[in-house]
């Protein structure tokens, strides 16, 4: 019994303590927790019962009320604290003073995170001691903050969640999902623009319209063997795409819904009013994507100078030997040279591979309105080799004739639209009706593009897991389809000023901080009790 | 005016004595730890850049040296205003001049305010003392002086929340000891308690990152004030100084 009185109240605790500490570490221990409770629950009766004659004079005593009363104010106090800072998380106002509102969300994202109609949820995947989760999580802190509750984020870790990240297709650290309804939106890298124009994407009504030519044995998106295109067709409805066939010899007319096209590699030539097709299509602000294999469909590379480029009656062969560490041979440039662009900008530098490709060339002469643009090329060891003899034996080497390396892969061209064939595109457009998404959104139809690589190998099944090949695959096709609503966010990176100190003024500041400023107070100090001393 | 008596015999006691002398000195040289290599590694960055633009990355001063400057000073704060504050009421238990004190025609809020306001006085002169570091910036490049700002008067009320918290652990003790490690234990929890943001979600996680002491300090470093850091610090303060005076209030019925 008297073990009980004096140990009571100490393992009641003990107990209590216990309990707290599974739930927070092995809370799947349901019911040993609640037998610690239990248990903690009768001791504190038993204990009381033991100690009753104590307990009730010192409920009585006057220390125990005046106790009562001041632990009744500190409860209130507490709660008052509480209030007060949970109204000021909910309702916080902030001024940004840096000069240039560096740690500030632009207009543009805030009008947009106001406009938000359907709730978004980011998910940002950081390893936890990862130096670059404080800035994310700042920023979407500020993404949700000017959401008014539409916006919701947190934080996860993909070694924790491994099975999320999966579903989710997160590959790296670092990479922010938003997902709102049905569609889900990666961004790699956490920074206002690319955040922003996710959230453009993910929140956007509709899907957009990629159309696939067909009629000329071009690549099928059905395909599941290595030269098909099934693979690339994932990864586009992944990207919230939706695919479509396109016969233009039966309706030469490219839907107004259209947001892409995409003609990949043709066999045959393309029939005089299907070029008109794209012609017209063009000149209301389409977007084309080429991709034309060597020694087919010759009529193209006479299609396409008109727009530019020239297509080389060409092999390119890659002797750098780089490609042998991918396991690929001399017919498989290994592409690591970029122009900048906004395709190539997100590819970080990472190589793609395009398999028997031809070489991409912008035309001598220059065309009105059109604006081309090389995008990648192959290593000084390559060439332009343009003996198909000599190609079939498998016997190359590089002659007068064929094009000296660097060799041109991919071009890109935006052509000028003129303002009476826009309208006229509208006007198609409307008739059309079938896209309620894509329609209506771009009302100020921007520049017509055309992308033309050398080779539709990259985008079979076969290569587009190579290296960098998927992502230079589809950030041609979003450059291509989501021009119209990019958002293009400053860069707020804080102003520049340097310090150009001397050596002596480097040693100056370093003794001023270290010796002379402490030192000054220290000997103020000694002079102020030497002082006292002296008067008592 | 009552707790001005009490103010000025505390600013006598830090200022004729070397207590205030010591801290400020201590605090200054580990500040100047925090200064100068960033102080050096900017301006040989700067240099660098100079030489070979391509490296050029963001060389503000006030992001580069100001910012973790403060931030690195609010820690060192934690280890330095224990020490100050633990001998604010405990020492005068021990010498037994707490029931003198009590008797005198004061109140307890007076008792508190005064010796509260000299404690903050003094930090808040070694705080102006280290203005000598934004003034070593500004003397040779541009300086974000609002950022400045914000950065001071986040350390402003990160220092008063860490001495009401050292005073009312103070008041609850007799031991000077007991009172610094009390005040320590309690800033270091309250800090710590930053750190399991991480490992939770949601509410719990909003509550967590408003609960700890040190997360609220980032904004103002970077030159942001926000309602919310300002309100958790008023009122770390306020609760604080409320428990002091509590405690204080105990001692006369408590036998």
């Amino acid at each position: 019994m008297s073990l009980l009185k004096r140990w009571g109240m100490s393992a009641t605790v003990g107990f209590l303590l216990a309990a707290a500490a599974l739930a927070l570490f092995v809370p799947w221990l349901i019911r040993l927790r609640w037998a610690l409770m239990i248990a903690a629950g009768v001791l504190f009766i038993a204990t009381g019962a033991a100690n009753w004659r104590e307990g009730a004079s010192f409920l009585g005593r006057r220390g125990t009320r005046y106790g009562a009363s001041a632990a009744l104010l500190v409860v209130l106090a507490l709660g008052i604290v509480v209030m007060a800072n949970a109204v000021s998380v909910r309702y916080s106002a902030r001024w940004d003073l840096t000069e240039n509102k560096r740690h500030s969300l632009s207009s543009q994202t805030v009008k947009i995170l106001q406009g938000l109609k359907a709730p978004v949820e980011v998910i940002a995947f950081f390893r936890s001691d990862q130096p670059g989760k404080r800035v994310a999580e700042d920023l979407l802190k500020q993404y949700a903050g000017a959401s008014k509750g539409k916006l919701t984020y947190r934080m996860d870790d993909p070694d924790r969640a491994p099975g999320l990240a999966k579903r989710l297709g997160v590959e790296s650290y670092g990479t922010l999902v938003l997902q709102s309804g049905e569609k889900s939106e990666k961004v790699l890298e956490a920074d206002e623009e690319r955040l922003t124009n996710a959230l453009v994407k993910v929140t956007r009504s509709g899907k957009r319209v990629v159309y696939m030519l067909k009629g000329h044995g071009e690549r099928e998106t059905g395909n599941t063997e290595r030269p098909g295109m099934s693979r690339a067709k994932d990864e586009l409805e992944k990207a919230n795409y939706e695919l479509k066939d396109l016969v233009l010899a039966r309706d030469p007319k490219v839907p107004a819904d259209a947001s892409v096209v995409i003609i990949a590699g043709p066999r045959t030539d393309l029939f005089p009013q299907e070029l008109e097709a794209l012609d017209a299509y063009l000149s209301r602000g389409g977007k084309i994507f080429f991709m034309a294999d060597p020694f087919q469909a010759e009529g193209l590379a006479k299609y396409l100078t008109k727009y530019g480029i020239t297509l080389g009656n060409d092999v390119v062969i890659e002797l750098s030997p780089i490609g042998r560490l991918f396991g690929v041979g001399p017919e498989v440039p290994v592409i690591n040279q970029y122009e900048p662009h906004p395709i190539t900008k997100d590819l970080g530098g990472v190589m793609t591979l395009f398999p028997i490709t031809r070489s991409v060339q912008l035309s001598k002469a220059q065309v009105r309105g059109v604006a081309p643009q090389v995008l990648a090329r192959s290593s000084p060891q390559s060439w332009g080799e343009t003996d198909r003899v000599a190609l079939q034996r498998g016997e190359v080497k590089p002659d007068p004739n064929d094009t000296p390396g660097p060799v041109p892969v991919a071009a890109v061209v935006t052509l000028d639209v003129l303002p009476g064939a826009a309208a006229k595109g509208e006007g198609a457009k409307d008739e059309g009706g079938k896209g309620e998404g894509a329609k209506g959104e771009d009302k100020t139809p921007s520049k017509a593009r055309i992308v033309v690589v050398g080779t539709s190998n990259l985008a079979s099944n076969q290569f587009l897991g190579a290296q960098g090949n998927r992502d230079f695959f589809m950030n041609v096709v979003s450059w291509l389809a989501d021009e119209a609503d990019q958002v293009a966010v400053r860069p707020r990176d804080a102003r520049q000023n340097p310090i150009f100190i001397s050596e002596a003024q480097s040693q100056a500041v370093l003794w001023l901080s270290l010796l002379v400023l402490p030192g000054a107070v220290m000997v103020c100090g000694i002079f102020v009790v030497v002082h006292r001393r002296r008067q008592k | 005016m009552g707790w001005l008596p009490v103010f000025k015999k505390e600013m006598r006691l830090y200022f004729g004595s070397p207590v205030a002398y010591a801290v400020a000195t201590f605090f200054l040289f580990v500040t100047a730890f925090f200064f100068v290599p960033a102080f050096r590694g900017f301006a040989e960055l700067s240099m660098r850049a100079a030489m070979q633009p391509q490296f050029g990355g963001n060389l503000n001063a006030t992001e580069s040296i100001l910012r973790p400057l403060i931030y690195n000073m609010a820690v060192v704060l934690l280890f330095f205003i224990p020490m100050v504050t633990m001998r604010l009421i405990a020492e005068e238990r021990r010498a037994g001049n707490m029931e003198l004190l009590l008797t005198y025609p004061l109140r307890d809020g007076e008792i508190l305010l005064g010796k509260f306001l000299a404690a903050l006085v003094l930090y808040m002169l070694i705080l102006a003392l280290t203005l000598f570091y934004p003034v070593t910036v500004a003397w040779f490049t541009r300086l974000e002086w609002g950022a400045v700002a914000t950065g001071y008067l986040g350390l402003l009320l990160i220092g008063a929340a860490f001495l009401s918290v050292g005073l009312f652990v103070s008041s609850t003790t007799e031991n000077q000891i007991v009172a610094g490690f009390g005040t320590f234990g309690a800033l270091l929890g309250l800090w710590l308690l930053g750190w399991f943001s991480d490992t939770t979600q949601g509410t719990l996680r909003t509550v967590v990152q408003q609960a700890g002491i040190i997360e609220h300090m980032d904004s103002f470093a970077k030159g942001v004030l926000e309602t919310k850091d300002i309100v958790y610090y008023l009122s770390v303060i306020g609760f604080a100084l409320f428990l002091a005076l509590r405690s204080l209030d105990s001692q006369r019925w408590r036998g």
